[in-house]
């Protein structure tokens, strides 16, 4: 052990704190504590661990469709909240650690102010946040490079994971100055994350109908399509006011309870009661805000959207086919391309120099944001406009597994129920409003129209991609009703198709294609009669049709 | 030789906690070099450096250390800017390694510049002699190891007054050896203030003793002065005398008895320890007494 002490090497001592005033000297002394405990933070088992699984969360979720930005931001707040528990836990225990410890007695003789530490701590909260908006950050960024890649990003919506984290280490840093004990912060989690769970299951539905849910954290978006982003009506700019205005709150309190402890002078605990006041009129505020229900205005919007979507699209002509899009979602008219002119491939080139370009056109699943007796209105009101000539395809298109093969079946579907004339509904039925079932219509009773005009279409729709063969098979053997259409928000516009049909096509997809191409080509006015029956096609062909499934009796209606 | 001004000014020290006075009435001065703080488990030797170190208030009295009145904030800062405290158990971090602990308590004492306070931090582990050790977590260390840490804590800054709270407790001979050592230089210039259990500490390095118990200063003087205590009070016997206040067989074979000896006892020289045991059980037998 060194013994030598030589006085003339000794180091300034108080000059080391001299020189600088003794306000400026406390500052950057919390922004060093601040700089340690921020390393300390993001080096904490639990934080690296959330981490790992926030990134995994991030590169997972939501990864089945074309990205839409407007969208995908949303999708970036739920990965984030391990980081934002394990930063509620970590700084938690960071803020006991004197206490656990035993080094209250040590801390307590040195000069930074238990206040200052208290800000400190906040501090190193920030660094974890940006981590956070890292992330969040290259996963869009990544999004935004993908093939058909469609929106922009929201500012607030992409920043609201960080701001959760924010606001759980600002939680972890409260609890531990009002409690001593390790054990309340892993409680107060357990309870925000039942409690969190339970709103998430409240706003399944829609949150226009309750919108006090948005007094949680999170709000997932409620429909699988994505509308466009001015229809989405997410008061995302106020809830990140809510979460950092509480974040703000819980900040103040900590530092006003360790201005508490410490007995410091009345004045200056009087600027953090002001602060703290400031905050939680922010925070109410937002939270008023953020709860108001959707304003008229909206709601007229997105009824407009909703009663006559041709309106609100785009649209621009790509070879035989015109596609019509909601704007900022051109680049995923290339996504769509292949499978519109492969179905088009199939079809007779005479008939084809015959028709009218087929306009595919986006739809989204709007039952969810309306209620029973708006969508009433919607479909009588589209009915009334009779605007059937047009295929739909959905604002998420799948990019692999059944997610692909639903979008390109509905897609390829749609298309050559148009190129075939094949009509909606052939029953001339209509479907009916599906009350509270997270669909807008019912499946319709299959009618006399069951024909070979429809087994065509499909057969025509499958041979486009063996996703769409895929998505084919899967929904006529999932089908529960007579009758399916290819969307998981189905629209009015969707054509329905017999299970029947779906079996036939599917049988014909094992014959050779050419076969089958040419003794389609061969009778094609024949085959677009509606009158033609799936009989005389077997006979066509020389197969026997496939029964027709049995009667429904909640359905009713014949079979095909 | 005159006597160093005070640096250290303490009057009727007064605190309690519930029913028991920790400190009842305590007055003294320190003046620069080191001061042995003795007493029994209970004393109110860690309420005290408490005190001084300014972590807790006194309930009434004034300490005046280094010019500066802790009761006011602004000179309370001054204060514990000036001044290196190791507590009893000052409670490390035990996944911090050396240097992060020592620059941690360097950031609290508001060494805000990051090149400074870490050649300060490195400066300090050098004196203690855990240069090569820095690196190392704390929870790998040595007892003896960790009360060098602490001890290089509170010699962040060089500080004009050091409260150590029984720095040797739990070392080995040879790290008590080198302890004293440390702590004999270190007084040299500045005013140290020394808490044990241990009379033979307090021979070895301070020049003035205090001697608390039950609260109260029962002695203020130069170790001298109370081994002085003891002065006549010291024989040895054959056999344990049963008259006296305490007795133990030394290595020769003869008793050695601390009390009032019997006429005609065989005085001897007393030590320290001697005029400390008289101290405190005087005070039991006027107790026991009253």
């Amino acid at each position: 052990m060194t013994t030598a002490i030589d006085h003339d090497d000794r180091p300034p001592g108080a000059g080391a704190l001299g020189g600088v005033p003794a306000e400026v000297r406390s500052r950057r002394s919390m922004l060093a504590l601040a700089a340690v405990e921020s390393g300390r933070l993001l080096r904490h088992p639990a934080v690296l661990a959330a981490t790992a699984l926030s990134v995994w969360l991030l590169w997972r979720w939501g990864r089945g469709t074309a990205p839409v930005l407007h969208y995908a931001d949303i999708a970036t707040q739920l990965p984030l909240a391990p980081l934002a528990a394990a930063a509620l836990l970590a700084t938690n225990l960071a803020v006991l650690r004197p206490h656990r410890d035993g080094a209250v007695d040590l801390y307590g003789a040195t000069r930074l102010s238990l206040a200052r530490r208290t800000l400190a701590h906040l501090l190193s909260v920030l660094p974890l946040a940006a981590l956070g908006g890292i992330l969040v950050a290259a996963d869009l960024a990544w999004l935004a490079g993908v093939p058909g890649s469609a929106g922009a990003p929201h500012i607030a919506e992409a920043a609201t994971g960080p701001a959760l984290i924010a606001l759980g280490g600002c939680l972890g840093i409260m609890l531990g100055r009002f409690w001593r004990s390790v054990a309340v912060a892993p409680l107060v989690l357990v309870v925000l994350a039942v409690g969190s769970l339970t709103l998430a299951e409240l706003q399944v539905g829609g949150h226009d109908g309750r919108p006090w849910v948005w007094l949680g954290a999170l709000l997932r978006p409620v429909t699988i399509d994505p509308p466009p982003a001015a229809l989405l009506g997410r008061p995302a700019t106020w809830h990140l006011v809510y979460l950092l205005g509480a974040a703000v709150v819980l900040g103040a309190l900590a530092v006003w309870r360790s201005q508490a402890q410490a007995r410091v002078r009345r004045r200056t605990q009087a600027v953090t009661g002001a602060v703290l006041v400031a905050a939680l009129a922010v925070t109410t505020g937002a939270a008023v805000v953020q709860t108001r229900p959707t304003s008229p205005a909206l709601a007229a919007r997105r009824l407009a959207a909703a009663s006559n979507p041709a309106a609100a699209l785009v649209c621009q002509r790509r070879g035989p086919a015109v596609y019509c899009v909601f704007p900022g979602f051109e680049p995923q008219i290339a996504l769509w391309e292949p499978t519109v002119r492969a179905v088009l491939a199939g079809v007779p080139p005479a008939a084809a120099a015959r028709a009218e370009p087929v306009t595919v056109a986006q739809r989204i699943g709007w039952a969810r944001l309306f209620k029973d007796d708006v969508i009433l209105a919607v479909d009588q009101r589209r009915t009334d406009r009779g605007d059937r000539a047009v295929a739909p395809v959905g604002t998420a298109w799948g990019q692999d597994g059944q997610a692909l093969a639903t979008s390109q079946a509905r897609l390829a579907s749609n298309v050559a129920a148009r190129v075939t004339d094949h009509e909606l509904r052939p029953s001339g039925e209509q479907p009916k409003p599906k009350p509270s079932s997270g669909s807008a219509v019912e499946p319709p009773a299959p009618g006399p129209g069951c024909n070979a005009r429809a087994v065509v279409a499909l057969w025509l729709a499958a041979r486009a991609s063996p996703h769409a063969a895929a998505g084919l098979r899967q929904h006529v053997t999932e089908a529960r009703f007579p009758s399916f259409a290819f969307a998981n928000d189905v629209d009015l516009d969707d054509t329905w198709w017999g299970v029947r049909e779906g079996r036939f096509a599917l049988a014909l997809l094992e014959r050779p294609g050419d076969q089958v191409t040419q003794t389609f080509w061969r009778n094609w006015d024949l085959l677009m009669s509606p009158a033609t029956t799936l009989e005389r096609l077997g006979e066509l062909l020389g197969v026997q049709p496939p029964p027709g499934p049995a009667p429904t009796p909640d359905i009713g209606g014949p079979t095909c | 030789m005159t006597t160093p001004a005070p640096t250290v000014r303490v009057r009727d020290l007064r605190m309690t906690f519930g029913r028991t006075r920790a400190l009842d009435g305590v007055t003294f001065d320190l003046v620069p070099g080191v001061t042995g703080l003795l007493g029994p488990n209970g004393a109110g030797k860690t309420t005290l450096l408490r005190v001084l170190a300014t972590v807790s208030a006194p309930d009434a009295g004034s300490v005046d250390a280094l010019g500066l009145d802790p009761r006011h904030p602004d000179q309370r800062l001054d204060l514990r800017g000036r001044l290196g405290y190791m507590p009893q158990e000052p409670g490390f971090h035990a996944r911090f390694t050396a240097f992060e602990f020592v620059d941690y308590v360097a950031i609290l004492k508001e060494l805000h510049q990051r090149r400074a306070r870490h050649a300060e931090v490195r400066r300090v582990l050098e004196l203690v002699g855990l240069g090569a050790v820095r690196g190392k977590q704390i929870k790998a260390l040595s007892g003896g190891m960790r009360r060098r840490v602490a001890l290089a804590q509170a010699l962040l800054g060089d500080p004009d007054l050091l409260v150590l709270d029984e720095p040797i407790a739990g070392l080995d001979p040879e790290q008590r050896l080198r302890f004293r050592e440390l702590v004999s230089r270190l007084g040299e210039g500045r005013t140290v203030l020394l808490s044990t259990h241990q009379t033979e500490d307090v021979v070895a390095l301070a020049r003035h003793v205090m001697v608390l118990h039950l609260g109260k200063l029962r002695f203020a003087g130069t170790p001298l002065e109370l081994a002085g205590l003891a002065r006549g009070h010291v024989w040895q016997s054959q056999e344990r005398d049963p008259g006296a206040l305490a007795a133990w067989r030394t290595g020769t074979g003869q008793h050695r008895n601390i009390g009032n000896p019997p006429a005609g006892a065989d005085l001897l020289e007393p030590t320290l320890e001697d005029g400390y045991l008289l101290l405190l059980g005087g005070d039991q037998v006027e107790e026991a007494a009253a």
